[in-house]
């Protein structure tokens, strides 16, 4: 099939964008990769009927580091985090999370941000948003610049709380301390799908000890989220393999799985206790 | 703007001009509005890579770039790798390889391993074997394709040299 009509605009700036979603709406979306859009659209499920590609503005690709946050502009792109974005473990982290994202020509075009705008439930930023604590950075043409907490952007699957004449135009991740280890585990089909559960471990090593434990579970529920409880059950504890049982057994426990076609609540459960187990294990790992 | 829009773009280093729809995907431009049909389509999704062609260099689903951004762009198909003599080493190492079943995902893979070479010359197997697995093939078996562009990229350095 091919997609609807639609009539194409150009921008050179971020100001003229904001400008045309002002004017056009609900009606409008914002082409930035195009790796979940054109498909939406070619299978007309999305039918816009303006699109902004945002391609065309310049000094929009590289990010910068300041006030102790890494900031992401709306066109980097996936395979730009091959390359350390930022000093300390925040750079790898974002290196290793970028490799699970699909093959390389998609991770040539998708951009973060367009990730982040799509808010499908298993996708990689979406997770790594909500774990590092991120903010996005709304800007429209009336109401001007918001910040918006991960926390309260993902309302529900591929829903934002990103308004129909509001652009995604940055998102800031606080730098981690240099005491930071890290997990990332995703359980897919085939190498380069949509992960059927993803997690995504951080901690700070105090002695022998885990602290400032963050444990984010995707693609399991209609939006990523961290297991507080599990969080809790690990604060203050020395890493083990039994413990990480113990946590992995309390994330399948609480975790509240999206009802798919394919897939059943049991088989969620294991799937959720398999990967927060993994990422766990990786944390300690190198 | 407009709905159908005259663009120009590069393509195997001739300017194009053409008209096309802001709809019109730079697959089906290719292929109808440039009557170059090596480029191939097969679930227009995103997810088979049959469509893969470099634009700037950089191999990418040409069913889910529309045309009109192409506009200003070099882009390469695969009627550019070789004059009808002489083939080029991803060609002949496909052939060589067994690489090549019904040869429908063929132009595909030889755009999408020539453009992984041309970004990193030096890449290991591990890497080839990831950059393969973009790409589906219902044929041949993905090691013969794996053999394939490890022998090209040997040949290809010594035609640097
Ligand atoms: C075969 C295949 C496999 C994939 N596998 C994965 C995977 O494993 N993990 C994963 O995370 N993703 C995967 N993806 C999706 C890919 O990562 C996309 O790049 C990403 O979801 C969207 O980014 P984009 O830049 O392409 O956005 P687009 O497709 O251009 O846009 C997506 C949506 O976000 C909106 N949008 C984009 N940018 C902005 C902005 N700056 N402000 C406001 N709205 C904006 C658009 O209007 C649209 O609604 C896959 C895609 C394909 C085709
Ligand atoms: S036709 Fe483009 S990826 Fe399948
Ligand atoms: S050779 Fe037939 S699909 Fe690949």
């Amino acid at each position: 099939m091919r997609a609807a009509a639609f009539d194409y605009h150009a921008p050179s700036s971020l100001d003229e964008a904001v400008g045309l979603l002002a004017e056009h709406g609900d009606d409008a979306r914002v082409l930035a990769g195009g790796q979940s859009l054109v498909p939406a659209m070619n299978s007309r499920l999305a039918r816009p009927g303006h699109v902004i590609d945002i391609n065309r503005i310049a000094h929009a690709e590289r990010p910068h580091v300041s006030a102790g946050r890494l900031r992401i502009p709306p066109l980097m792109r996936h395979v730009d985090f091959d390359t350390l974005a930022v000093d300390g473990p925040l750079g790898p982290l974002m290196r290793d999370v970028t490799r699970h994202i699909s093959h390389l020509p998609i991770r040539l075009r998708g951009t973060f941000c367009g990730s982040v705008a799509n808010a499908d439930p298993a996708s990689e930023w979406c997770l790594a948003t909500t774990v590092l604590g991120a903010e996005m950075i709304a800007r429209s043409a009336r109401r001007g610049v918001r910040n918006v907490l991960a926390k309260a952007f993902y309302e529900s699957i591929m829903t934002t709380a990103l308004a129909d004449d509001e652009m995604l135009v940055e998102v800031q991740i606080p730098l981690l301390s240099p005491f930071v280890r890290y997990g990332f585990h995703k359980i897919a089909r085939r190498s380069g799908d949509y992960g059927l559960a993803l997690c995504l471990v951080v901690y700070e090593r105090d002695e022998d000890e885990m602290v400032k434990v963050r444990v984010g579970l995707g693609g399991v529920e209609a939006v990523p989220r961290r297991l507080g409880a599990v969080e809790e059950l690990l604060e203050r504890r020395q890493p083990s393999r039994r413990l990480f049982r113990e946590a992995a057994d309390l994330a399948a426990e609480i975790a509240d799985p999206l009802v798919t076609a394919d897939g059943d609540e049991a088989y969620q459960r294991d799937l959720t206790r398999a990967v927060v187990t993994r990422a766990l294990d990786r944390s300690l790992e190198g | 703007m407009s709905r159908n829009i005259r663009i120009t773009m590069e393509v195997n280093g001739e300017d194009r001009t053409i008209v096309v729809e802001a709809r019109t995907t730079l697959a089906d431009a290719l292929r109808e509005g440039c009557h170059l049909t090596g480029t191939k389509t097969g679930c227009e999704d995103g997810v088979c890579g049959a469509c893969t062609v470099l634009v700037d260099g950089e191999p990418i689903r040409s069913c889910l770039m529309f045309a009109v951004q192409a506009h200003g762009r070099a882009v390469r198909t695969v009627e550019s790798l070789s004059d009808g003599i002489t083939l080029h080493p991803l060609q002949v190492a496909f052939h060589e390889h067994h690489a090549v079943g019904c040869g429908y995902c063929t132009p595909g893979l030889l755009m999408l391993t020539l453009g992984a070479l041309e970004r990193s010359p030096e890449i290991d197997e591990d890497e080839i074997q990831r950059v393969v697995a973009a790409n589906s093939c219902r044929c041949t078996d993905a090691h013969a394709v794996v053999k394939a562009v490890r022998a090209a990229q040997t040949a290809m350095r010594a035609g640097r040299e």
